[in-house]
């Protein structure tokens, strides 16, 4: 069981992980938003931010790099997704300080097989 | 017999005969004087000497005036026109002011012959500027069609390459000029091909597959009584996408009803059926981004290209990537002023993976500075570099590229990534290899002039080809009488170090060698290259002896016929001249560079324009034909032993190699 922060504008998206999650056992909130992302992952601190690229105001690799000039929130895992499903955006992901990328649409069993990675024994 | 005498001559000749003559009829006066005299007393005896007194004074006088006069004539005449004449043939305006008995004759054949020079100056003029044309003309052509992208090869009626470029030859690796088309291409398509333009196409949309199993698509044309192909490595139009498409339909055409009727508890079958579903239309969709990445630009831009109006690092690798130079260089000139726009001073540079075989460079923007937020840069992306295009904005730019640029801090420095791939080898950049002449020249034959050779050196470690090995191989094509342009050249790691003996001869190290094709890759490729030809080679037992020592090694049997450039010295020169490449070269007058002697380029380089002299003379001797050639050598037994015949030890010659 894990802390994890879902940020992600497209509800219907945030509906199903919202049910996966619970149904896996983790505690978590969503944000619609990227305004006060950061701010909000330092006041909560959570295990894991599962980290939608396209948001409507703020960018998510912004947040990436904003989270990864923080030192103070080395330990936050950041999972990033994203409906661009190119090579080099898993790299630029992944070159901004991002622990994990999964392309949209992806299956239960790559969300899970990520999760277990990034979590270790949390989940 | 007088004609054959020069005109002064001639005319010294008319006036020695003229004095001659007077001082005859002087002389036959006196006598008939002295004659009808005689006997008459002293008084008589006394007018007789004044008379010849006076015979003797006219005879000088007549005498003096006859030489005077031939002075004139022949200082005023003969002379100038001897001098108008010649000057009229050999095209020199002569001068005109010893002519002036010759009235205006003098400046008439000057005009003439000015006015000559005149109008053939012209028509050098004429034809010099006419020739700059075309080599201008010929210049354009080349490097248009050297850069179509395609692989375009021309084949005569018989279907012998004559004409290849640089992508055909990346297409079709191992084309080489006189070679047949269908050895590249082989199956039904080209035959059914000129079966569509017998049947009266102008041309005509062609599949096939190359010798390699490699498909492409392009087009063929008749040209010339010959076959002009235009190849790809892909379809003018992407099939993959249509189909893919087929299917996201088809999935989603069964999703949407079966997720309309997820209402109430949901049967494990449907569950099922909708989780297979889902996965099918996710698979869908990997597979059409691929085929949508794979429309990346596929030109070549040189990295100076690409850095054109920025700041380039010193020092930096020369590559060649596969972009569209218009679009990255927009783009990186965009984000540079926009960097500078914020006070940076960014630089350019690009990095690749260590290793050979590097298939990826970075661009790097690179400044000294706080990182570029990444929401910055997005914004910067969503501009379009070039405000007359404004659809085609960064971001359009990087997909059309199917790659994508971040920030990063590194060393203490912030900089801008962007990956790029690298541009396979090609060739060479001009790229363009004919003969358009090889289809005039006649079908191949067993002649000298005819045949199709690889003239080849190779530099080794040492002498004895049991135990040395292979540094250096270098060949050089020549089909019918002509070199070809094409050549082979490669270092060759020969897995061991090379003695400073050796390295005193030919110049190779070890550090020289040490990321250079191993012996397998080397002959595998000089094999590909020499198929089907002769082979020559200065000294052929030594150098065809290691290529034969390396058969267990490499698999690549070479059982070319092969003729030595020794051998056919000495047929020339008998067995006792000294046949080294060095005096061979220097009797038929051939200029080898100092710095390229034992390399085996330009020793390979000195043999093939020996080799084409020799079988001039050899011609000229009756010997033209390859099979009277192997029956005179085998009156030179000991150097033919072991070239034509893979046998045992071969003969070494330290003036070879």
């Amino acid at each position: 069981m894990a802390r994890i922060l879902v940020v992600e504008d497209e509800d219907n998206i945030a509906t199903a992980l919202d049910f996966l999650l619970s149904r896996d056992g983790h505690q978590h909130r969503r944000m619609a938003t990227g305004a006060g992302a950061v701010e909000e992952i330092r006041a909560s601190h959570p295990d894991l931010v599962l980290l939608d690229v396209m948001l409507p105001d703020v960018s998510g690799y912004q947040i990436v790099q904003d989270v990864r000039a923080d030192p103070a929130l080395n330990d936050v895992r950041v999972l990033l997704m994203t409906a661009r499903g190119s090579v080099v955006e898993r790299r630029k992901g992944l070159a901004l300080g991002a622990d994990g990328f999964i392309a949209k649409p992806f299956e239960l069993f790559e969300l899970r097989a990520e999760l277990a990675r990034l979590l270790g024994g949390r989940c | 017999m007088l004609r054959r005498l020069s005109l002064r001559a001639r005319i010294l000749l008319i006036f020695a005969g003229l004095a001659g003559a007077v001082l005859a009829v002087l002389a036959a006066g006196l006598w008939v004087a002295g004659a009808s005299l005689a006997g008459r007393g002293v008084a008589v005896q006394a007018m007789l000497d004044a008379l010849a007194l006076a015979a003797l004074i006219a005879g000088f006088g007549a005498l003096g005036m006859i030489v005077w006069i031939w002075f004139l004539f022949d200082r005023n005449l003969a002379r100038p026109i001897e001098l108008l004449a010649g000057g009229l043939r050999t095209g020199q305006a002569p001068e005109i002011e010893e002519a002036r008995y010759l009235a205006d004759l003098g400046p008439a054949a000057r005009d003439a012959a000015e006015a000559r020079a005149r109008s053939a100056e012209a028509l050098a003029d004429a034809v010099a500027e006419h020739a700059a044309d075309l080599q201008r003309e010929k210049e354009t052509l080349e490097s248009i069609l050297a850069d179509i992208g395609a692989g375009a090869v021309m084949t005569d009626p018989a279907g012998r390459v004559m004409f290849y470029n640089a992508s055909a030859a990346h297409l079709l690796p191992g084309i080489a000029l006189d070679r047949p088309i269908e050895r590249h291409l082989p199956g039904g398509a080209l035959e059914a091909g000129a079966a569509r333009l017998a049947a009266g196409a102008a041309a005509t949309d062609l599949t096939c597959l190359t010798s390699a199993g490699q498909r492409l698509w392009g087009r063929m044309r008749r040209v010339d009584g010959g076959t002009l192909l235009i190849l790809n490595d892909r379809p003018p139009q992407h099939p993959a996408p249509r189909v893919l498409l087929e299917t996201l339909r088809r999935h989603a055409a069964t999703l949407v009803p079966m997720l309309g009727a997820l209402e109430g508890p949901i049967p494990p079958a449907l569950a099922q059926a909708i989780q297979s579903e889902g996965q099918g239309l996710a698979n869908v969709l990997r597979e059409l981004t691929k085929a949508m990445s794979g429309d990346a630009p596929r030109g070549g831009a040189g990295l100076n290209e690409l850095a054109a109006g920025l700041d380039l690092a010193p020092d930096q690798p020369r590559l060649v990537l596969m972009a569209d130079a218009a679009g990255v260089n927009g783009l990186l000139r965009h984000l540079d002023r926009r960097l500078r726009e914020q006070g940076a001073a960014p630089r350019l540079a690009a990095e690749t993976e260590a290793g050979a075989e590097a298939s990826e460079a970075r661009l790097l923007l690179l400044w000294t500075g706080a990182p570029l937020p990444m929401d910055r840069l997005e914004a910067w992306l969503a501009e379009p570099p070039d405000p007359a295009q404004p659809e085609l904005t960064g971001h359009e730019i990087l997909a059309a590229h199917g790659t994508g640029i971040w920030a990063e801090a590194r060393d203490g420095q912030a900089r801008l990534v962007l990956p790029l791939p690298i541009a396979p080898g090609r060739p060479d950049s001009t790229g363009l290899t004919y003969d358009f002449a090889l289809s005039r020249r006649g079908a191949a034959s067993s002649r000298l002039a005819d045949l199709t050779c690889v003239v080849f050196d190779t530099e080794t470690t040492g002498l004895d080809p049991a135990t040395d090995r292979i540094v250096q191989i270098a060949g050089l094509r020549i089909a019918r009488g002509r070199l070809t342009g094409e050549r082979f050249d490669t270092l060759v790691n020969p897995g061991r170090p090379i003695p400073p003996a050796s390295t005193a001869v030919h110049g190779i190290t070890d550090a020289m060698v040490a990321d250079a094709p191993d012996m397998v890759a080397a002959l595998t490729a000089f094999h590909h290259f020499a198929e089907d030809t002769v082979l020559v080679a200065h000294n052929a037992p030594f150098d065809m002896g290691f290529l034969r020592r390396a058969v267990p090694e490499t698999g690549a049997h070479f059982d070319n016929q092969v003729l030595d450039t020794v051998l056919l010295s000495a047929m020339l020169w008998g067995q006792s001249a000294p046949h080294s490449l060095d005096a061979l070269t220097e009797r038929l007058g051939i200029v080898i560079p100092p710095e390229a002697r034992h390399t085996a380029m330009g020793d390979a380089r000195a043999t093939a324009e020996a080799y084409l002299r020799l079988i001039a003379a050899l011609e000229a001797k009756g010997l033209d034909r390859f099979e009277d050639v192997l029956a005179e050598a085998r009156r030179h037994r000991r150097l033919i032993d072991d070239a034509n015949r893979p046998a045992g030890d071969a003969a070494s010659d330290p003036s070879a190699g």
